[in-house]
Parts: C-alpha cells; sequence; structure tokens
C-alpha cells in the first residue's frame, strides 16, 4: 500500500452509529440502464423520496452497482450526511452484497442498508402498465425508507468450514468433482447408489463427435477415483438425511447390504457360474441377462459382487465352501447407516432416460424392433450384449433398413411432453446412424427430424460428413404412426415436410431417439438437501448465466445433467465449475453469516415451549434466569433466523434480527406510525 | 420472475420464511386499510427452513377462523405456495387474489380507526 493510500486509511473517518440517532437516509434510485429509468420516471421518484421522513438526500444515477455509482453513496456516508442508506434498483439476490460492501468500505455497519426491489417487483413485472409501476415503485421506496429508521446496526457472524465435500452421484460430473477437490487436498464422499462408478457414461459405445471409445476415456478416471486416497468411495449407498448447513452440513449415508463382504470379496467370478438364477440385466436395458450374484459391468470399479435379494433364492451355492473360496457371502447383512461432516455438497445426480410407452402411435414396447436409443447404443456397443454387431430384437438378423425418429419426448408443447430440447440426441443418433453405415455400407438409414441441432464445437462438422460421406437420409417430418409389417418390420406414416407430401416408409427396425429426463426422484433429493427445481424438473441454478453452479441454498452446488440436459465436455465442464465453486468456498476456512438470529425479550417470555417444539434446528432451550424465571434461551450457533419462533409467539416475545417486527409493522404502515 | 406480468397493485415485503410472519402482520394491514393479505411461501414439504411453512400453515388456518369471527371476507387473507421457479404460477395466484379483491371492495371495516 502506498505513503498516500495509508494516509487516507487514517484520515477515513469510521462512522460509528449506535442505533440511537437521529435517522438520515440517503435513497439512491437507479436508472439501471432503461430496466428501470425505461418503465417509470426516476427523476420523480427521487423528488418523491426527498418528501419521505427523515430522509437527508435522494439521488439519481444511471448504475449505482458501478464503480462511480458506488463512490457517490460512500461519499455520502463519509461526508457524515446519511447513516442509512436504501438502493431502489434491482433484487437483493443481485447487488444486496455489493451494497453491503459500499457501506462497509465507507465506514458504516453493512446491515445500515435496505434495498428496495423496483425492477423484478415493480418495473419489470408491470412493463405494460407504466402508472401503475410508478405507483409501486413509489410505495417500495416508501416501505424500504421506514424499514430502514428501523435498522440497527449488527456484527457478522463466522462460522469455520469443514474442509470436506459430499457428492452424490458418481457418473462422469460428480467422479470429475471428486477428482478436482481430492487433489486440491479436500476429503471427498463420493456417493453412488448402484454398485459402481461410471453412470450412464459406461454405457455408451462411442462419443461423438470424435468418436472416442467411451469406455476406454472413462475407466481410467474410475481407477484414479477409487485410487485416491482423499476421495472415500461409498457405491451401493445413498445419502438419507442431511441437516446442517453451509460450512457444516451433517449427511447420512446408508450403505446398502451387498450381501458379500466386499473386504473379502476377490472379485473372481466363480459364484456367478453357479448361481442358478437368470434375470434382466439393467446395465444392457434388458437387451441381455446376468445372475442374481452380479458385477453390472466388466470394467465396474469397484469390481466386487453385489447379490440382488429381489431375484435371489438363497439356495446357497455361492455360500459353498468350494465356490466361494475367500468365504465372502452374508445373507444376513444389515444396511449400515453412517454420518459424514462435510462444508460443501454438490449434486451430480444425473439423468433418466425419457419412456416412450406413453407415445403408442409409436409402438416402443408393443413391436419388438422398436427400440430407444439407449438400448441402440448397448447394441452397438462392442463391450454389449452383440459384441458390437447390431441385430434386431426379433430374429437376430441386422437390419437392412433403420429409421431414427428425433424429439421424442422433447420439444413437446402438448400436455405430458417435455418442452425442452434435451441437446444430446440429433448428435448421438447421427452418430449411430454413421456407426451403422460403418458396420453395413450398403444399409439404408433414415433420421426423421424437427431440425438438426449440432451446436458443440466439432458437431455441424460430423453432422454434414454424416449426409455427405456416410449416405446417411435425412428427412424433416413428424412421424404420425407406425405400424407392423410382416416378418416384425415396421411401417412408417410420416410427412416430409420439405416436400410436402405425406410418404409411407418399410425399415427393419425403428429407434426413437429418447430425450433425456431429470431422475424419477430428483424431487425427493431436492427436499432432502433442500434446494429447489425449475419448472423442467431439473435441479435450478441460483442465476442462469453468473451463477450456474451455484444452487439458492449456500454451500450447496450442481452439476452435470443433473442442472439440465448437456453432453459429456459440458457435464465435465460444469462438474469442474462446482469443484471451483466448493473449493473457493472451503478455501477461505470460515463463512459469514448473516446475523439474523432470533432473539428474546425475557420480560415478554413466559417460558411456554412452544417455540422449542416448533425450532427445526434445536436451537432453542428453556432456561432457569434467575431474574426472569423459566424462559426460552436461543443459541445463536444453531440459529438460522427463519421466524417460525416468533411468528408463532403469543407473547410476541420473540424478534429476529434484520426482521424485526418493529421494522416490519413500519414497513406495513408505510412509516406512518 | 422471467419479467410475466402481473397487477400492479400488489407491494411485497420480505421475510425469510412464510414462519415469520406473525398473524399480527396480517391484522395490522388489514386495521391499516390495505385490502387484502397474501402470504407466499414454500410448497409444504419444500421448506427451505425444513418445516416453517408448516407451522405458518397450522397457524394460518386458525387465523383465518378468527378473521372470519370479526366479519372480515376470507377472500381478503390468501395463503398460497410457489417455488422460486414458479414465476407463472405466482402471477396467475396474484391475478386471481386482485380479482377476488376487486369484487369484494376496498376495505373499509376498520376505517374508524385511521
Amino acid at each position: 500500500m502506498t505513503e498516500a493510500k495509508k494516509e487516507l486509511e487514517k484520515v477515513k473517518k469510521e462512522i460509528v452509529v449506535t442505533g440511537n440517532e437521529k435517522p438520515q437516509v440517503g435513497v439512491y434510485v437507479c436508472d439501471c440502464g432503461i430496466n428501470i429509468a425505461g418503465v417509470v420516471s426516476v427523476p420523480d421518484l427521487v423528488k418523491y423520496a426527498e418528501t419521505l421522513p427523515d430522509v437527508a438526500v435522494a439521488r439519481e444515477y444511471k448504475f449505482f452497482c458501478s464503480d462511480t455509482g458506488q463512490n457517490i453513496i460512500k461519499e455520502d456516508i463519509q461526508s457524515g450526511l446519511i447513516n442509512r442508506v436504501v438502493v431502489a434498483a434491482c433484487s437483493p439476490r443481485m447487488h444486496e452484497p455489493t451494497f453491503r460492501l459500499v457501506c462497509k468500505e465507507a465506514g458504516l455497519n453493512q446491515f445500515l442498508f435496505e434495498q428496495a426491489n423496483i425492477r423484478e417487483h415493480s418495473t419489470w413485472v408491470h412493463m405494460k402498465d407504466p402508472e401503475g409501476a410508478f405507483e409501486a415503485a413509489k410505495d417500495l421506496i416508501k416501505m424500504s425508507v421506514a424499514k430502514a429508521r428501523e435498522l440497527k446496526p449488527l456484527e457478522v457472524k463466522t462460522v469455520s468450514i469443514e474442509p470436506a465435500c459430499l457428492i452424490i452421484g458418481g457418473g462422469i460430473a460428480g467422479m470429475n468433482s471428486a477428482l478436482d477437490l481430492a487433489t486440491e487436498g479436500y476429503k471427498v464422499y463420493l456417493v453412488e447408489r448402484t454398485p459402481t462408478i461410471g453412470g450412464h457414461m459406461a454405457q455408451l459405445d462411442k462419443t461423438f463427435p470424435t468418436m472416442d471409445c467411451s469406455a476406454c476415456i472413462l475407466t481410467p478416471r474410475m481407477v484414479d477415483v477409487a485410487r485416491n486416497e482423499n476421495i472415500e468411495l461409498l457405491t451401493y449407498s445413498e445419502v438419507v438425511e442431511v441437516t446442517g448447513y453451509v460450512g457444516n452440513f451433517e449427511a447420512t449415508i446408508m450403505k446398502k447390504p451387498h450381501y458379500v463382504d466386499q473386504e473379502a470379496c476377490t472379485g473372481c467370478g466363480v459364484c456367478v457360474d453357479y448361481c442358478p438364477v437368470v434375470t434382466g440385466n439393467e446395465f444392457d436395458l434388458g437387451l441381455a441377462t446376468r445372475k442374481a450374484i452380479y458385477i453390472p459391468f466388466p470394467q465396474a470399479v469397484p469390481g466386487k459382487y453385489t447379490i440382488d435379494m429381489d431375484n435371489c433364492i438363497k439356495c446357497g451355492i455361492c455360500a459353498r465352501e468350494d465356490v466361494c473360496e475367500p468365504d465372502a457371502i452374508r445373507y444376513d447383512e444389515e444396511p449400515e447407516y453412517m454420518k459424514v461432516k462435510v462444508g460443501t455438497i454438490i449434486i451430480a445426480t444425473g439423468w433418466d432416460l425419457y419412456d416412450p410407452t406413453g407415445l403408442k402411435q409409436y409402438g416402443y414396447g408393443r413391436y419388438p424392433n422398436v427400440i430407444d436409443g439407449l438400448q441402440m447404443e448397448r447394441l452397438l456397443s462392442s463391450t454389449g450384449p452383440l459384441d458390437g454387431k447390431p441385430t434386431r430384437p426379433s430374429d437376430l438378423k441386422a437390419p437392412h433398413s433403420i429409421a431414427f425418429l428425433q424429439c421424442v419426448g422433447s420439444r413437446n408443447f402438448r400436455e405430458g411432453g417435455n418442452q425442452y430440447c434435451s441437446r444430446v440426441c440429433c448428435m448421438y443418433a447421427t452418430k449411430q446412424a454413421r456407426q451403422y453405415k460403418e458396420k453395413h455400407p450398403d444399409a439404408d438409414v433414415y433420421i426423421f427430424y424437427m431440425d438438426v441441432r449440432a451446436f458443440g464445437k466439432g458437431y455441424e462438422e460430423f453432422y454434414e460428413s454424416a449426409g455427405k460421406n456416410y449416405g446417411i437420409n435425412y428427412i424433416r417430418g413428424r412421424i404420425a404412426e407406425v405400424s407392423e409389417g410382416e416378418d416384425h418390420s415396421i411401417i412408417i406414416r410420416a410427412e416430409d415436410t420439405l416436400l410436402q407430401e405425406p410418404m409411407e416408409l418399410k425399415v427393419d427396425m425403428f429407434v426413437l431417439s429418447c430425450g433425456l429426463e431429470s431422475r424419477s426422484d430428483a424431487g425427493e433429493v431436492a427436499s432432502l438437501v433442500r434446494v429447489q427445481r425449475s419448472s423442467d424438473g431439473f435441479f435450478m441454478e441460483a442465476h442462469p448465466k453468473l451463477r450456474p453452479v451455484d444452487t439458492l441454498t449456500e454451500g450447496i452446488f450442481i452439476a452435470g445433467v443433473a442442472q439440465g440436459p448437456k453432453d459429456i465436455p459440458d457435464s465435465v465442464a460444469q462438474a469442474k465449475g462446482a469443484a471451483s465453486s466448493a473449493a473457493t468456498l472451503m478455501a477461505k476456512g470460515e463463512v459469514e453469516m448473516e446475523p439474523f438470529f432470533a432473539v428474546v425479550r425475557p420480560d415478554r417470555c413466559i417460558g411456554c415451549g412452544m417455540c422449542v417444539e416448533n425450532c427445526t434446528y434445536g436451537a432453542i432451550e428453556l432456561i432457569d434466569d434467575r431474574h426472569f424465571g423459566k424462559i426460552a434461551s436461543i443459541n445463536q450457533a444453531l440459529c438460522k433466523g427463519c421466524g417460525a419462533c416468533s411468528g408463532n409467539c403469543r407473547c410476541s416475545a420473540i424478534d429476529i434480527f434484520g426482521f424485526t417486527g418493529e421494522q416490519i409493522f413500519s414497513i406495513i404502515m408505510g412509516g406512518e406510525l | 420472475m422471467s419479467r410475466i406480468q402481473y397487477p400492479s397493485n400488489i407491494r411485497i415485503v420480505r421475510v425469510p420464511c412464510s414462519g415469520r410472519v406473525n398473524p399480527f402482520f396480517i391484522i395490522k394491514s388489514l386495521l391499516r386499510g390495505w385490502d387484502g393479505v397474501v402470504v407466499s411461501g414454500c410448497h409444504p414439504g419444500d421448506c427451505h427452513y425444513v418445516s416453517g411453512n408448516l407451522v405458518a400453515r397450522r397457524r394460518f388456518a386458525i387465523l383465518q377462523d378468527l378473521l372470519n369471527l370479526f366479519g372480515i371476507e376470507p377472500d381478503r387473507v390468501t395463503f398460497m405456495w410457489s417455488s422460486a421457479s414458479e414465476g407463472d404460477r405466482f402471477a396467475n395466484l396474484i391475478k386471481k387474489v386482485t380479482k377476488n379483491i376487486k369484487r369484494l371492495g376496498p376495505n373499509k371495516k376498520f376505517e374508524s380507526t385511521w
């Protein structure tokens, strides 16, 4: 710091506000470019603000969040003109931290600031009613000034952060977040519901547009995760409870019983040869079978066996000494519960494929040769049930003609459909079509599309080449219905919307390029960790542009398709972003908490204990006070300031800092007490 | 939310949770001459503060009875649930509430106390 700057620091007056002196409110009405000034007259709002009680100054500026704008406020504070700040601008979600910092830097307690949201609560939502918007903006300013007059200085509370992260979901997103955080030295608990990590990416054969073998790039990462000392890998486990808050979450994890001792099991696989129970293999989407004792796929991590108790008949063969030499079988294993303390949580729960059974016109589930895109992926996969030589399910012959239908369950504005674009189907269908043509150059391959969305790096080139060099026929138009012809062939009736004529086509196999959906239990996960979902069912980000990996709950981040449909590179990028955001928070070692907690007025409290019952955080207890007798007492370290106690207190003996009864009454009365 | 338009005759008071809303706030608003009061919180089961909205729901059920007893039309006080992602739901509920209150006319019950 230069000498001059040091000098300046010295002269800077520390503004001491006890809360007892006469409030002097500064009102700063922001134009926000045309967002506010384009709908209401800001000069008139300033004039109005000047008439309000205790307002010492009111000013207009183009952008108060800019450096110059902030300095205007700072100068008024430092010159002693004002001791309360009201900024009438955007949502406090956007700039409350900015203006609190302005106060702090100018030497004023940051909680003597109040924001009037005249953008999201007036000019944006009443854009078509400028007069109404003006009246609303006036009242919002009046209400904020009324509250500002009642504000009291508060002290920030800091709490330490546990340098550990809980990651829910062990797909490509969760794994990447885990590896980044573990490399930075943080403890990671990676919880995966199935017996192996890898997620959907493990089911894919090749990845577009580079045609990298999915397993070849995925499995080394899986092994890295398992080997990393800082990662505690909890497969076949589920998070059942999350309590606490940023920096200090406590999660309860249920380890489901494998019925096979994971320490003892060597993964030799002899048990599989002896197991008499054959059932459908989830990993191959029912296209192949597995035994009741199984590993999901050969490269699974950890490569230890699990017994599927829904199908096991407990014949006892696998437990025989000559079958399981390490004596690892445990039929009576019970679920185990463990508690972990973490500072941050990343949700990377991924997606489910849209189930096309409900779309009766496409015959899925009715005609054997109608399959979905993920099943096609398994058929094409060299590790799949057919060793990468796709045949049609009805007769196991290689189809001579295949049709793909795009946007199945996506971009559908009818009842029950998903309105969003799933972002990957155009590319995966193009890739699958190319793969099939590589194996069978003389096959006829058709793709029925609405628009082809090839938006990523190298995607357009990939799509261009599919038509030009591989001879794949792209037909613009929706398929109206399909029926089954002789020999289980599929007869398609559609309209070619470029030629504007109806068409009929007979193909050997029909693939539905189904879209991605949020996990069927995303709602339960959302309630578990208390984050919100957008109307499409995916987890909601704190800001769609600027905070795409954060949630509205501090300390909880989202990565991968859990947030919305995306391809592998985007999922990985977001996973790294989420890891970085979590690390940024944890690197500080402590987090500042808003000091908005409950306070008891001992002279009013009768010790009824109602608040103790209502407090979810266990922050209230009844104590025996020497002067007041039995009264409620708040543990500020646990209190989150929700106000459930205060709203319910029949003696009005509990108040919430930042939202006191006095402050809210003054808002209701518009300052006219 | 997403700049979805709704009637301009509502004024929003920020509280941390619907559980924070003391019945006095609602009664005070009606005494002051506001024509109606809306309390909006997270959907039951999705409370940001675990269970504040459930506490609020029970409390408001009782308050609604009490207001009826005072002769205040039930439509003047509305409790509704909408999440942060449901802008259109919020807008529609506000439209509905505004329509209901316009039908009731101004709240003059406590005019003499002003």
